[in-house]
């Protein structure tokens, strides 16, 4: 029908925020971006599968740019880059993540309180 | 900015055509990844064929990611663009009426616009197919002292020989100089001793190709290193193509050109036709062999004090490189005035003549001087007719869109963006507009056959498509789809998607706005309608008067023949008894009611003035008296028919010994004998013994000049060529034939350089007039028929929209008539400020064309009342339909209308 969804798997179309994110310090492969994540927070588990469909959107999108390069172990690996668009994505996507995570809060104060 | 741009190109790039590219790249990302966590998985000491497998398993159904990756692609905004593409076309198909009217209106504006644009282009703008045609200049003399060869309109382009040996001298500011002469010339040649056929020759310097930087196809060109007295000539592609067959041992072949016997040493490359639009050339051969090919006349050399120097070259040069035109104008000037005060034995005659360089990228031109004027005059005409199809365009839009303003609220409630929206119907506009600049081109071709036509035939214009034609119908189409989507679409969008699912079918905003604007639209189109159409008929008129001008005699049954004795090699005192000679064997054709001749004939371009004394007559300002004359044969003008106003015409009676008459017309006897009798006096040694109606010989329009008529037999000079005037029982054309063999049973020999019938001679002088005529015509009901179907269209839908109301009136007792009565009254108002605003401007416009009518006044009543005449008559048609319908609606149905 339309667009392909953003992956249900993960918390609410946050994947294409945390890799322009990761994007914004600096071009990576796809595995390193990967990788990144998992670094960051294990809580953050990015399922593999749903990686490569999310850039290749991006790039479709001309958010991101991708190029071949070497990888630090000497092999051929498809390094992606923010664009001056993708750059003002990331406070678009910023925004609304935050909205979100008011909303969420908003429902769940009651409990906590 | 760029970058992004940059970027997205290459992904909408990549969208359409990287496949295949995509399927490899995912493969080897993913192989890349899997290899990573191997080397990780290796690295903390599993073995190797189990990291292999659980990489696999940690990645995942790899098949699965392929599809989803390469998928996400699809939906790449290009592809939102086949698809909107895709579904434009089907909504046009579900609605072919809007389609058809649409695409028609936008191709009659394109291609009435491109058509006449593509003219412009082929006489106007081509450059000529030489070398670099940008620094190519032409020398050209402005003043008009002198004795030109060749026709003349618009500046005066021609020089002499020795001017040009001049300034060949002069090499400091050119790099290279030649001259071609004017216009190539008919003649009859004999290849290999084959039977005499015509083929048109140029005679050109040495340095002609390498000036203009054209190379040999087949052989060489001529070059300057050659002997001066060499008999080499070189032909073009078409005629070696239409007269050899192409054939390959062309080189050496021996072409004989009246008492020159030249030898074919190369072919022209298929591109270069000569140096002048709209003139082809079939062989050229060298300027220092001109007293060959043409037999008794020498015009490479002037001795000074010879009676005028003979100008009949044109001259083109390159500028050395860093020399500007102004100082290489400066320069040659130098040179040149310094050969006219030799000539002219006066520094001051000299000074009237000058050097002019102009840039020469399109070559000489005879016919742009001439069609420069109408042809703009036909840009501006089919403009006109391009803004009603574009109305016409904007309205349909419009309707359209203002019909699916409910849809387009649905969509708007359910999130859709406007920008998103605002695309589509853009693609929608696009796609109507991009059918109808293709259907537009279509047009337009057919058009050009049409237009090459009305161009008179010795004109050769390129068919070839240009491609500055196509980039202009390309961008003329482009606006009017970008330009007329827009509006629609803007509107459209910025409607309150509230107000528009509230919207019904009893006619409220969207639809009364758009109503409102489609009048006052339509309206515009009926005022630039008026315009067209009394332009259109002022034309008209104007070509009708020429056609039936008065020449002073009759213009039918007239033919016109010229024989040049000087070519045959009679000298002076041997051409009196052959012009009388071929004069009785003329006479003697069956079918000839009667025959004289002239010196200059009749609209043959050919004119002889100078100054001259005219007893008693003293001029008031300081210049002396000219005047122009002919030479005439016995009975000239009893043959012809122009009336005897006073005293007797030339007769057989006037020979040499006999005292010096003359016979002079109305306009001079009015100029130089006001109140005075002229019969008696004398202008220079003739003394005058007639007086004869005015008559024209040379052009439609204007004055006539004042002339005087000496006979052949008592000449000024002995005319090296007399043109027959013959009057012929029957049709003219039939007569030719036995004409001529009557003249080469005199002398085979004998050239004749002109065999026309009068009116053919006229007809091509008034070709831009035909042009014009025909064109403005077309356009006129062009335009009408558009602005007619946009009445039409916008009464329709206001009529359709007030079902409703009508029925209600109906029910409540209104008649058929009153219906009707009621619709017509109300576009009443329209139709009268649109014809008021129409006048306005057709007043205004005429007075543009005002320079091209003759007989018709710019703002002639008869055509004015006419043109608002016919429009009202069309438009009362197109509102008619629509009106009946209204009057004959069902009320129940009616009242049931959403």
């Amino acid at each position: 029908m339309g667009r392909p969804q953003k992956p249900a798997t993960d918390a609410i179309g946050t994947l294409d925020l945390l890799i322009l994110a990761r994007l914004a310090r600096g071009p990576m492969h796809g595995f390193g971006i990967a990788e990144y994540l998992h670094e960051v927070s294990a809580a953050l588990h990015v399922e593999e599968g749903s990686l490569y469909p999310a850039l290749h959107r991006l790039e479709s999108q001309a958010l991101v740019e991708s190029e071949w390069g070497v990888s630090e172990n000497n092999r051929r690996a498809r390094f992606y880059r923010l664009t001056p668009r993708g750059r003002k994505q990331i406070t678009l996507e910023v925004s609304n993540w935050r909205k979100m995570v008011e909303a969420v809060n908003r429902v769940i104060d009651p409990l906590t309180s | 900015m760029l970058k992004q741009f940059l970027i997205e190109v290459r992904v909408r790039f990549e969208a359409l055509f990287g496949r295949n590219r995509l399927h490899e790249r995912v493969d080897e990302e993913l192989e890349f990844h899997l290899g990573m966590i191997e080397e990780h998985l290796l690295a903390s000491g599993v073995p190797p064929e189990v990291a292999r497998i659980r990489a696999r398993r940690q990645l995942g159904n790899d098949t699965l990611i392929r599809e989803t990756t390469v998928d996400a692609w699809r939906y790449a905004a290009v592809d939102t663009l086949l698809r909107d593409v895709r579904h434009s076309i089907r909504a046009l198909a579900a609605q072919p009426g809007f389609a058809a009217v649409a695409v028609l209106s936008l191709a009659l504006g394109v291609g009435a616009n491109t058509g006449i644009f593509s003219l412009i282009n082929s006489v106007m703008l081509s450059a000529l197919p030489v070398h670099d045609p940008q620094s190519l200049v032409m020398l050209t003399n402005p003043a008009s002292n002198g004795l030109t060869i060749g026709k003349k309109s618009g500046e005066r382009e021609e020089l002499t020989y020795s001017e040009f040996r001049q300034l060949r001298e002069q090499s400091t500011v050119f790099s290279s100089l030649m001259a071609s002469q004017i216009e190539p010339e008919p003649i009859p040649v004999t290849v290999d001793g084959f039977k005499a056929e015509e083929a048109a020759v140029q005679l050109v310097s040495s340095e002609y190709f390498s000036t203009l930087g054209v190379p040999a196809l087949l052989g060489r060109t001529l070059s300057a290193d050659d002997a001066p007295d060499a008999p080499n000539a070189v032909i073009s592609y078409a005629y070696w193509q239409r007269r050899f067959g192409r054939r390959a041992d062309i080189l050496g072949t021996r072409i004989a050109i009246r008492q020159g016997l030249f030898s074919i040493i190369g072919v022209a490359p298929d591109s270069f036709f000569g140096d002048t639009v709209g003139q082809l050339t079939d062989v050229w051969v060298p300027l220092t062999l001109q007293p060959l090919v043409m037999p008794g006349r020498e015009w490479l050399h002037e001795r000074p004090g010879d009676g005028d120097k003979v100008m009949w070259l044109h001259v083109f040069a390159r500028l050395k490189p860093g020399v500007r035109v102004e100082t290489a104008q400066a320069a040659a000037n130098v040179t040149f005035q310094q050969g006219l005060s030799v000539f002219y034995g006066s520094a001051e005659t000299a000074r009237k003549q000058w050097l002019r360089l102009r840039p020469a990228a399109n070559g000489a031109s005879q016919i742009r001087g001439q069609f420069a004027g109408p042809l703009k005059m036909l840009l501006v005409a089919s403009g006109l007719v391009f803004i009603i199809a574009c109305a016409n365009l904007a309205n349909l839009l419009l309707a359209r869109n203002t019909a699916r303003t409910r849809e387009m609220s649905v969509r708007l409630a359910l999130g859709a963006g406007r920008g998103r929206l605002l695309r589509q119907l853009l693609t929608e506009s696009m796609v109507v507009a991009f059918l109808g600049g293709i259907a537009g081109l279509g047009a337009a071709w057919m058009l050009r056959a049409g237009l090459l036509s009305l161009v008179p035939d010795s004109i050769h214009l390129s068919d070839a498509p240009d491609i500055r034609v196509l980039a202009f119908a390309f961008i003329l189409t482009l606006v009017a789809g970008l330009i007329l989507g827009l509006f629609p679409a803007l509107r459209t969008i910025n409607v309150d998607a509230l107000a528009g699912l509230k919207e019904q079918g009893r006619g409220l905003t969207g639809s009364a706005a758009w109503l409102r604007t489609g009048k006052f639209v339509v309206a515009g189109q009926l005022a630039l309608s008026l315009p067209l159409l009394a332009g259109a008929g002022l034309l008209l008129r104007t070509f009708q008067n020429l056609r039936q001008a008065d020449l002073g005699y009759e213009r039918e049954q007239l033919l016109m023949m010229r024989v040049d004795v000087q070519m045959a090699g009679y000298e002076d005192q041997r051409r009196l008894p052959v012009f009388q000679r071929l004069l009785e064997r003329v006479r003697g054709v069956p079918g000839v009611r009667a025959a004289s001749y002239s010196k200059s004939g009749l609209f043959l371009g050919s004119r002889s003035s100078g100054s001259v004394n005219v007893e008693g007559y003293t001029p008031s300002g300081g210049d002396g008296v000219s005047s122009v004359w002919d030479h005439v044969g016995p009975g000239y003008f009893s043959t012809l028919g122009i009336p005897l106003l006073a005293g007797r015409e030339i007769t057989e009676r006037d020979h040499p010994s006999s005292s010096n008459v003359c016979v002079i017309n109305e306009a001079f006897a009015k100029k130089f004998f006001a109140g005075r009798n002229p019969l008696g006096m004398h202008v220079n040694a003739y003394e005058i013994v007639g007086v004869v109606r005015d008559s024209r010989s040379r052009s439609l329009r204007g004055e006539i000049e004042p002339r005087f008529y000496v006979p052949v037999a008592q000449p000024i000079d002995v005319p090296r060529f007399v043109t027959f005037a013959i009057r012929t029982a029957a049709e003219p054309s039939s007569v030719l034939a036995g004409v001529r063999r009557a003249i080469l049973s005199e002398d085979p020999n004998l050239p004749i350089t002109a065999a026309s019938t009068l009116t053919e001679l006229v007809n091509r002088q008034m070709a831009q007039d035909r042009l014009l005529a025909r064109l403005s015509t077309a356009f006129g009901v062009v335009g009408l028929l558009l602005a007619a179907i946009g009445l039409y269209g916008v009464l329709s839908y206001g009529v359709a929209r007030r079902t409703n109301e009508i029925g209600i009136r109906k029910a409540l007792g209104a008649q058929h008539g009153a219906v009707m009565g009621m619709i017509l009254r109300e576009t009443g108002l329209l139709l009268l400020s649109g014809l008021v605003a129409g006048m306005f401007l057709a007043a205004a416009g005429s007075r543009l064309i005002a320079s091209r009518l003759y007989g018709v006044e710019p703002t002639d009543p008869t055509t004015f009342v006419a043109a608002v005449a016919l429009l009202t008559g069309v438009a009362f048609l197109a509102v008619w339909v629509p009106a009946y319908r209204a009057s004959r609606v069902d009320p129940l149905i009616a009242l049931r209308h959403e």
